[in-house]
C-alpha cells in the first residue's frame, strides 16, 4: 500500500466508521480498536473462496462479535453507541481488506485508519464541545464551534484531516478516486 | 408518530447518509455523474425497501426467540439475497446504467436502514421507514453529484482535491438538511 491507494484518505473506504464514530475521543479509540481487531481477523479469512457476499456476511459477523465483546467488558460505552458501532464497521473496508489479504498491508491500513479516527474524533470533540476525552479545556469551552458537534462537523473535520494528509504526502493526485472504489475492492473482475 | 413524520424524518431530517453517516462510502465514492448517481440511488432505494420490509418480521421473531444479537447477521443475509434477486431480475438495466449492484448495496447504509426499520413499532412504520431512508439516500447522492459537477469546473487547491472537497460538499449538504430539524 502506498499513499496513492491509502484506503481511508484517498479511496473513501472506511469513511463511514470514521465519520460515525467521531463524536468524542473515547468513542474514536473504541472504534479504532474494534476496527483493528476486525481487520486483522478478516485478513486471515479466505476472501476469494468466500466471495463478495460471504465477505459481507463475515464482516457483519465480526462487527457483531466486537459489539458483543464491548457490551460484556464496557457496557456503558456499548450502550452509548448502540448498534452504531457494528453497523458502521461493516462495509466495503472489510471487502477491500479481504482483497489485499496481506498482513503487512493490513497493519499499515489499521494504523492509518486508527490515526484518522482518533484525530478526527479528538479535533471534533475539542472544537465542537471544548473538551478532550471528556475533560473540559477552558479556552476551547469558551470558544466552541457548535456546528462541529453536529453531523456536518464530522465531514468538515475529516475533510481537513484528509487535506492535511494530502498536503503532507503531496497527494490529491487521484482526482477520480471514487472510480477506483470497485477495483480497490477487488470486485471488478467479478462483473 | 404519524407516517408523514416517519417519511420526513427518514428522508430529510435524519438522513441516513448525511446525518447518520451510514453508506458514506458509496455516497462519496460513486457520486460522480448525475445519471449514474441517480441510477445508483434508485438501486440502493430498491434494496433498502425490500430488505427493510423483509427484515421487520424476521427481526421481531429473533427478538422474541431471545437471540436478538443475531439480527444484524440475519439482515446481512437478507440484503445479500435481495441483491442477488434484483441483480438477476434487472441485470441488463444495471449494466446499461453502469451500476454494479452488489458493490453499491453491500454497505452499512442498507444494513443501517434494515436495522432501523426492524426497530419500528409496526410493520407499516418499518416499511415506510425503509422507503424514506432509501429516498433520502437517493436525494443526497443526486444532490451531491450535481454539486460535484459544478465544483469540478472550479479551481481547487491541490491538498483539497479528491476526498477533502467531496467531504466539504457533503458537509454543506448536511448543513442544508440540518435546517429542517
Amino acid at each position: 500500500m502506498n499513499k496513492k491507494n491509502d484506503i481511508s484518505l484517498v479511496l473513501f473506504l472506511g469513511a463511514c466508521p470514521i465519520l460515525a464514530n467521531s463524536a468524542g475521543l473515547w468513542q474514536g479509540v473504541v472504534a479504532a480498536a474494534a476496527m483493528a481487531v476486525i481487520m486483522l481477523v478478516f485478513s486471515l479469512l479466505p476472501a476469494k473462496k468466500l466471495g463478495v457476499f460471504g465477505c459481507f456476511i463475515a464482516a457483519v459477523g465480526l462487527a457483531t462479535a466486537a459489539q458483543m465483546t464491548l457490551s460484556a467488558f464496557w457496557p456503558s460505552a456499548a450502550a452509548g453507541m448502540g448498534s452504531y458501532l457494528a453497523v458502521s464497521l461493516t462495509g466495503l473496508i472489510a471487502v477491500r481488506q479481504a482483497e489485499v489479504n496481506r498482513l503487512g498491508h493490513t497493519v499499515k491500513s489499521i494504523l492509518t485508519l486508527a490515526a484518522a479516527i482518533v484525530v478526527t474524533a479528538s479535533l471534533r470533540e475539542l472544537f465542537g464541545a471544548g473538551a478532550i476525552g471528556g475533560m473540559e479545556i477552558a479556552f476551547f469551552k469558551a470558544h466552541t464551534i457548535n456546528i462541529l458537534a453536529q453531523a456536518p462537523g464530522a465531514f468538515i473535520i475529516f475533510a481537513f484531516v484528509a487535506a492535511l494528509f494530502n498536503g503532507l504526502t503531496g497527494g490529491g493526485r487521484i482526482e477520480a478516486a471514487g472510480e477506483l472504489t470497485g477495483e480497490a475492492a477487488g470486485l471488478k473482475e467479478e462483473r | 408518530m404519524s407516517l408523514i413524520n416517519v417519511i420526513l424524518s427518514g428522508a430529510i431530517i435524519n438522513n441516513i447518509a448525511l446525518h447518520r453517516f451510514f453508506g458514506a462510502e458509496p455516497l462519496l465514492g460513486y457520486g460522480r455523474g448525475r445519471s449514474r448517481a441517480s441510477a445508483m440511488g434508485m438501486a440502493v432505494t430498491a434494496v433498502m425497501t425490500v430488505s427493510g420490509v423483509i427484515s421487520w418480521p424476521l427481526g421481531r421473531y429473533l427478538e422474541k426467540a431471545g437471540v436478538g444479537y443475531l439480527s444484524l447477521m440475519l439482515y446481512a443475509v437478507i440484503i445479500c439475497l435481495v441483491c442477488l434477486a434484483l441483480w438477476a431480475a434487472l441485470k441488463p438495466v444495471f449494466k446499461k446504467t453502469g451500476v454494479w449492484l452488489p458493490i453499491v448495496a453491500l454497505n452499512s447504509g442498507v444494513l443501517g436502514a434494515a436495522s432501523q426499520a426492524a426497530q419500528r413499532e409496526s410493520f407499516l412504520e418499518g416499511a415506510v421507514m425503509s422507503v424514506s431512508a432509501g429516498l433520502g439516500f437517493w436525494l443526497a447522492v443526486t444532490l451531491l453529484a450535481g454539486l460535484q459537477s459544478r465544483i469540478k469546473e472550479q479551481y481547487i487547491p491541490r491538498p483539497f482535491r479528491g476526498l477533502p472537497v467531496q467531504l466539504l460538499t457533503a458537509a454543506i449538504l448536511s448543513m442544508a438538511f440540518l435546517a429542517f430539524k
